[in-house]
């Protein structure tokens, strides 16, 4: 299977179609302005995907919010000002 | 005549004494604030309530009663968070005219702390840059160099505490936002871990990483605000419950004899300006010379950090703002409408990999912190640059992308939690300030504040102040 290219073309594409599907209205001018974002972006992301896809890395889950581990003995009790 | 550069430890001790009003502290500062309007730091002043305060404090300490440590303090806020019934605009028009119902969870311990509230600072708009470049409020103007920026996305905060406007201030960091202004502006300033400090009524930028974060002259003022401003808080469902620590205490007769500083390899000292690197090094040196060991540690995968931060950082500000993006695009300035415009159209499995990137990240930073009590770099690859720039030359003849690059080093807390301080530790040729990053196990900010502290017993570079400037 063929991966497409992320050219300047294809990504304007994708911003508009993309900006279909979640209804975001977008002038020309600025689905423009947002696909030369997101072409300086994208490849970086998909690199990072693609490290992520490792299966060494298969047991990490997502952080959305985090409880940090406890740092140390001062750590140990609960407070409430 | 009260000093530029006088700072909240001396000041709160000076009126505990009845040597120093409050009435004389704040009106010093509206009048400093009135001499540098020009430089667009604040988006609006308690001039009434603000004399109102003072002239009460220096009653109750007349009559004996301090309220608390920062009983008559003059601190400016940040304009994304909330005071009751006052105007809160985040720095964009989208918000203009909103006044919250309750005050931030921040506001409520300063003023029960006996702080007084002068005023609201500038920023880039909704907090997303670190330019402080904003369309509505007018840019912030680097007080070392009008002609430059002062960073952000709490640039307002950085400058007014630079050029004495408060003696205090507050910013909020979700990519770096406390520390880059701080830096710019040669000031100090702290990211503390994240859930240390409450986020409740504070405009959201990306929530699982804003933090609110004490900017000040010294660690010890930092040290001073943040014993007031951390704690639990029920009303933020990300707040943490681990008890808090004696910040003031332990900067009192501060020491790095033994302390182990990570740098980390092929990362800390890589795609540096020239004078950031000198400086940088020299107080490398500093610290050595004081009995610290230098070591060095790996992070493997601390490429991907930039990357998974404007992932992260794009995509949670455009749920945010889903509803006036659809509304009323063009109450956003251009450059804040794009990225949250954009932030929309990213993949949802790129943000799950850039999620499950800061776990592999966090578990490699504690890692390196197991042989090494502190991690350094620079807060900033370059010092501050000219108004208005999109792109910044760090190394010769290559010009890079300003979002990217000014997030180079301050990323790696903001991804993992991890607390981070940053300290003046230098000028360029231009004479522009030049700060160093500090960054520390979670919930050791007594770590970071203390190493802060005891650099700055050997070096004086954080009681330099701007060149006068009148507007």
């Amino acid at each position: 299977m063929n991966i497409p290219n992320v050219t300047e073309q294809s990504t304007l594409e994708y911003v508009q179609a993309a900006a279909g599907m979640v209804s975001l209205p977008l002038s020309e001018d600025h689905a423009t302005e947002i696909a030369a974002l997101l072409q300086q972006w994208i490849p970086d992301a998909i690199a990072l995907s693609k490290r992520m896809q490792s299966c060494e890395l298969d047991f990490i889950a997502p952080v959305t919010t985090f409880t940090m581990p406890i740092a140390g003995p001062a750590d140990s009790q609960e407070t409430d000002k | 005549m009260i000093p530029l550069n006088l700072d909240i430890t001396t000041a709160s001790s000076m009126i505990e004494r009845k040597e120093l009003s409050p009435i004389e502290l704040v009106e010093t500062c509206l009048s400093r604030i009135e001499e540098h309007e020009g430089t667009n730091a604040f988006i609006s002043i308690n001039v009434e309530e603000a004399r109102g305060v003072a002239a009460a404090t220096e009653q109750l300490i007349v009559a004996g009663y301090r309220i608390g440590p920062l009983h008559g303090i003059p601190i400016a806020l940040k304009d994304n968070i909330g005071i009751a019934q006052q105007h809160t605009t985040a720095g964009s028009a989208v918000l203009d005219g909103h006044k919250p119902i309750n005050d931030a969870t921040v506001v409520k311990r300063l003023r029960a702390a006996g702080a007084i509230i002068i005023g609201k600072t500038n920023m880039h708009e909704f907090a997303w840059g670190g330019t402080s470049a904003n369309p509505h409020y007018g840019s912030v103007q680097n007080p070392w160099d009008r002609t430059r920026m002062p960073g952000g996305s709490s640039g307002g905060s950085g400058v007014a505490v630079a050029n004495g406007s408060c003696i205090g201030a507050l910013g909020t960091d979700t990519g770096g936002s406390v520390r880059l202004p701080s830096s710019f502006n040669g000031i100090t300033g702290l990211r503390p871990t994240f859930g240390r400090v409450s986020n409740y009524g504070v405009v959201p930028l990306a929530w699982s990483m804003d933090t609110v974060g004490p900017m000040a002259r010294s660690a010890e003022d930092c040290a001073l605000m943040l014993g007031v401003l951390a704690g639990h808080d029920s009303a933020d469902a990300s707040s943490s419950s681990t008890v808090t620590d004696d910040y003031a205490g332990s900067v009192r007769n501060p020491k790095v004899h033994g302390l182990r500083i990570g740098l980390i390899d092929g990362y800390s000292l890589v795609n540096i300006q020239p004078a950031v690197e000198a400086a940088i090094t020299a107080a490398l040196d500093t610290f050595t010379e004081h009995g610290a060991i230098l070591e060095n540690v790996q992070i493997p995968d601390i490429e991907g950090n930039i990357s998974a931060q404007l992932t992260v950082e794009a995509a949670e500000p455009s749920a945010y703002h889903q509803r006036n993006l659809r509304e009323r695009p063009e109450d956003y300035g251009d450059d804040v409408r794009l990225l949250l415009q954009a932030g929309e159209l990213l993949p949802s499995v790129h943000y799950l990999q850039a999620q499950r990137y800061r776990a592999l990240l966090r578990s490699q930073l504690l890692s390196a912190l197991e042989s090494v009590d502190i991690i350094v770099c620079p807060t900033t690859p370059f010092t501050a640059t000219a108004l208005g720039a999109t792109t910044v030359e760090i190394t010769e003849g290559r010009q890079e992308d300003m979002l990217s690059a000014i997030m180079q080093f301050t990323g790696l807390p903001s991804l993992t939690g991890m607390p981070a301080l940053s300290v003046p530790c230098g000028f360029d040729d231009n004479g522009l300030p030049i700060g160093l990053q500090l960054i520390g196990r979670p919930f050791a900010e007594s770590t970071l504040l203390r190493t802060a502290a005891a650099f700055q017993r050997y070096t004086h570079f954080h009681r330099q102040t701007p060149p006068s400037q009148k507007v």
